[in-house]
């Protein structure tokens, strides 16, 4: 009934086209599930980039950096984390897409939206780093993914040049006055290390089976005078206060 | 009985659970918009009034199919004049035409009054120039010139109807007035 009005003439064709054409709304079911469509994505692009970000530190904080002195910045462009930073600047394009597709997503400049994911992965990412589960989750990448190994820095290929002074490997033997260690390394060589005069890391445990980084110099003998030596694995963030303890 | 008194004591909002329950409530909503909106489609198209009630209807069923989506922290005449945009920016691209304005008198007016443009005796050579200037710009600047005197929308209905941060509709009002002052003063 729609009485009392002039000019019905548009009114009148659309309610007349609605109720002739059948037209319903669409299902509220169908905008809420949308909405949880998009706020479901744009917080899976949130985990995935915090859990990037953990990895991004964890690469970073256990980098070796001292070799900074030795390699210059070859180090640097070889070590560097271009892979997560690439997978970042990815994931910060969706999220900024799917936060458009939100209802409010249009208020804010592409700035505010990027820096704030940014701040949040940050943030995500070093509470995760510090827990540990950044580097757990990279470790468990190299092992588990080949394609992986394929795309990131190879850590066993640079610490594998015995030539420059990079070995690494697991403890065999350890002489009795603890002078010389026997290294087996990742390609099967068998090396013989004197580390009486090394600078060896608090947290380095020298002992059958520990996993080791050797920096130093190959001798006219074959065999390696160690410089300094670092674990191989975890536990590295704090290595430069660690280091100075000398063997003798 | 829906009729213009029953109508008048809904908001917006209420008028649109009412029509979800009810299309004849909808009525309601057309009445209110049909006569702003067709201005503001004609402003902003180079359609006549014929063309332009079709895009309207358009706009209507549109609103009426997504009236469950409207977000109710939106103005609704913000989210109506938004489809109205879309759709009239859908046609203006189907025709590929150029959009010109037509003005009533108090549109005139109010341009000059903002612009602080010096009122031609003639209206009529007004009109033509303010149409003209507003032609020439782009059509980023010509729509929120339009919304904001016009239309008389705010900073934020604009920003909610175009999609746009407000602070991006600051800078397109700012840069348009400073465009649209250059057109005119060159059409003298």
């Amino acid at each position: 009934m729609m009485d009392n009005i002039e000019n019905k003439n548009v009114s009148q064709i659309v309610l007349a086209k609605i109720k002739e054409d059948g037209i319903k709304p669409i299902s509220k079911k169908y905008f809420d599930f949308k909405k949880v469509i998009v706020w479901s994505s744009i917080g899976f692009l949130v985990l995935v980039g915090v859990i990037s970000f953990s990895i991004i530190f964890s690469i970073l904080f256990n980098n070796d950096w001292y070799l900074f002195d030795r390699l210059g910045f070859s180090f640097i462009l070889k070590t560097f984390p271009y892979f997560w930073l690439a997978s970042l600047f990815l994931l910060a394009i969706l999220a900024k897409f799917y936060y458009r597709k939100t209802a409010s997503g249009y208020r804010y400049r592409l700035t505010v939206v990027v820096g704030g994911y940014v701040l949040l992965t940050v943030i995500g990412g070093a509470i995760l780093s510090v827990a540990g589960l950044g580097e757990l989750i990279e470790e468990s990448f190299s092992q588990n993914i080949s394609v992986y190994r394929g795309v990131m820095f190879d850590k066993k290929e640079f610490w594998s040049h015995p030539e420059e002074g990079l070995v690494s490997g697991q403890v065999v033997l350890v002489s009795e006055d603890g002078d010389t260690i026997q290294l087996l390394d990742f390609n099967n060589n068998l090396w013989q290390v004197n580390i009486g005069e090394t600078i060896i890391g608090k947290k380095v445990q020298i002992r059958k089976g520990e996993f080791l980084k050797i920096l130093g110099e190959l001798d006219g003998k074959g065999c390696i005078n160690a410089e300094q030596i670092r674990p191989w694995g975890r536990n590295q963030i704090n290595k430069d206060k660690d280091v100075g303890r000398m063997m003798r | 009985m829906v009729n213009h008194e029953y109508c008048t004591q809904n908001t917006d909002n209420e008028l649109v659970k009412l029509s979800l329950a009810d299309p004849d409530h909808f009525f309601c909503l057309i009445r209110k918009y049909e006569e702003k909106l067709l201005h503001y489609i004609m402003r902003i198209s180079k359609f006549r009034k014929e063309e332009a009630e079709d895009v309207l209807q358009n706009v209507f069923i549109k609103t009426y199919y997504n009236l469950n989506g409207f977000d109710e922290d939106l103005k609704f005449s913000s989210w109506i004049y938004r489809i109205a945009h879309n759709e009239t920016i859908s046609e203006i691209r189907k025709k590929i035409s150029r959009p010109s304005v037509p003005f009533e008198k108090e549109d005139i007016d109010r341009f000059e009054d903002a612009f602080d443009i010096i009122k031609e005796i003639d209206n009529s050579f007004s009109r033509q120039k303010i149409d003209e200037a507003l032609s020439k710009l782009d059509e980023k600047y010509r729509e929120v010139l339009i919304l904001r005197f016009l239309d008389e929308k705010d900073y934020k209905e604009i920003a909610d109807i175009l999609k746009k941060p407000v602070s991006t509709v600051g800078n397109l009002i700012l840069r348009g007035k400073i465009l649209f002052k250059t057109e005119y003063e060159k059409l003298k």
